[in-house]
């Protein structure tokens, strides 16, 4: 079940919900992509999200989602 | 569910260097085109999969860019098939295959027929052949309600049956008469002596006695008479019903002769299989002609069961040929006798079968190499035959 874990993120533009799968609201494009870390393009700059096994899928239009075991997201 | 709708509709895997990927998702997200399985597959490439459609928006807009080592694999069901294109004789067999299983499920696979305790199933399956209801039946010809009153309207020792189609399977439910002894008392008749004899016991339910006890009476005499004379009502006919007992002596005789043709087995045989496929028959053999002068046909019926549990409308039947001469075999006088013996205790138990044996006079005869035995039985026995009185519908 998704839980929504930092809902204030949303001020910025994007929304992150549950710990196995971030779902990215407001994606402008793919900065860098490997199973360890994944850097998206948003307004405000650069979204780093950290793991394992990390895959993508298209989720809609501007958003992107990131599967897999997630450690930790950065906003750069 | 969501594997095979993938499988069926099909997809496309494009594997490249990352930085090439990124720089395509990233088109491919401006455009709206969705991706999905975005996966690192090392050395630096990273493979994404796209819906067929999104393939050939993919294509179309990654025309100018350049996708370093980019690979494309198609997968799922088209995919498989088009492996395949230039074998015609595999489509032709699957599309057949198809045809085939979509046309058996208007034909009866199997009838399965319970409840009978008298009849065999052979016999309520041949009685429903002649209605129309075999293995290989057309199943939308097929009227349940019509045959389960035909079925019980001209089996007789049937009182029930029901008919149900489960699929291709027919299941059919029978309930068996039960036979009640009831006697039909309305046919007037009288009971006559079939042999001769002394009468030791007279039992009359109906009609009227014309023998007493100790009288002595010749075949085909009247015991008990259907035709009772009242003063009040005067002459009325009855149904004349009852034992007479009477002392009788019966005699029974057996021939066997001393030589006899016996059956000997060549070791000869010929088999021929025949594959039955609902009710058509398809013969694996071309010549039909058997060379033996004798010979017993035994036939074997198997029918194909898939993993042992589901029954194939298909059957294979061995058709064995096995020579056989006849020779003359000599027995002896002993062997003979044995053998009438046998025959004679047949005969005596079906005729004598109620009866109470007094005496037993047994005597062996040899002539042109015949054994006969005879046996002379007195005993006390039922002697009553009953002969009905025709009349014109007026008692």
């Amino acid at each position: 079940m998704k839980k929504k874990i930092l809902p204030e993120i949303n001020t910025l533009g994007i929304e992150i919900s549950g710990r196995e799968e971030v779902l990215v609201c407001g994606c402008l494009g793919i900065c860098f992509y490997s199973t360890e870390e994944v850097r998206l393009n948003i307004r405000r700059g650069e979204l780093s999200v950290c793991g394992e096994e990390l895959c993508l899928r298209w989720a809609g239009y501007g958003k992107i989602s990131v599967a897999g075991r997630i450690k930790s997201l950065t906003f750069c | 569910m969501g594997k095979i709708y993938e499988y069926l509709r099909g997809s496309y895997t494009v594997t490249a260097r990352a930085e090439s990927v990124c720089r395509a998702l990233n088109v491919l997200m401006k455009n709206n085109v969705p991706f999905y399985g975005v996966k690192a597959e090392g050395g630096g490439l990273v493979g994404f999969c796209l819906e067929p459609d999104a393939f050939r928006k993919y294509v179309a807009l990654t025309a100018e860019m350049t996708i370093e080592d980019e690979r494309v694999t198609r997968r799922g069901l088209f995919a498989f098939a088009s492996g395949y294109k230039m074998r015609i004789g595999f489509f032709i067999g699957a599309v057949l295959c198809a045809a085939l299983l979509a046309a058996s499920s208007f034909f009866v696979w199997d009838i399965n027929v319970s409840g009978q305790t008298g009849l065999s199933e052979k016999e309520i399956l041949k009685t429903l052949e002649g209605y129309g209801l075999y293995i290989g039946a057309y199943i939308p010809n097929i009227d349940t309600m019509r045959l389960e009153n035909e079925l019980v309207i001209d089996t007789e020792e049937l009182s029930y049956a029901s008919i149900n189609l489960r699929g291709t399977v027919a299941e059919v439910v029978v309930r068996e008469r039960k036979e009640k002894d009831v006697e039909n008392i309305s046919l007037p008749s009288n009971l006559v002596a079939n042999c001769d004899g002394q009468i030791e016991s007279i039992e009359v339910r109906g009609g009227m006695p014309t023998v007493k006890k100790g009288q002595i009476v010749k075949k085909g005499q009247l015991l008990v008479s259907g035709v009772i004379d009242s003063q009040a009502v005067g002459y009325r006919l009855v149904r004349a019903r009852g034992e007479i007992y009477a002392r009788i002596s019966r005699s029974f005789t057996a021939e066997v002769p001393l030589v006899r043709e016996k059956k000997s087995r060549t070791g000869e045989k010929k088999t021929r299989v025949t594959i039955r496929f609902f009710a058509k028959k398809i013969n694996l053999f071309s010549n039909n002609d058997i060379s033996f002068e004798k010979y017993d046909t035994i036939e074997e019926e198997k029918r194909l069961c898939l993993f042992d549990r589901v029954e194939l409308p298909v059957f294979i039947i061995k058709t064995t040929y096995s020579e056989y001469v006849t020779e003359t075999e000599k027995i002896s006088e002993e062997q003979a006798l044995s053998i009438a013996e046998k025959e004679l205790a047949g005969q005596t138990e079906k005729t004598l079968s109620e009866a109470q044996i007094l005496a037993r006079e047994e005597r062996t005869e040899i002539n042109d190499g015949i054994l006969t035995l005879y046996a002379d039985i007195d005993c006390i026995a039922d002697i009553t035959s009953e002969i009905f009185i025709k009349t014109d519908g007026e008692k």
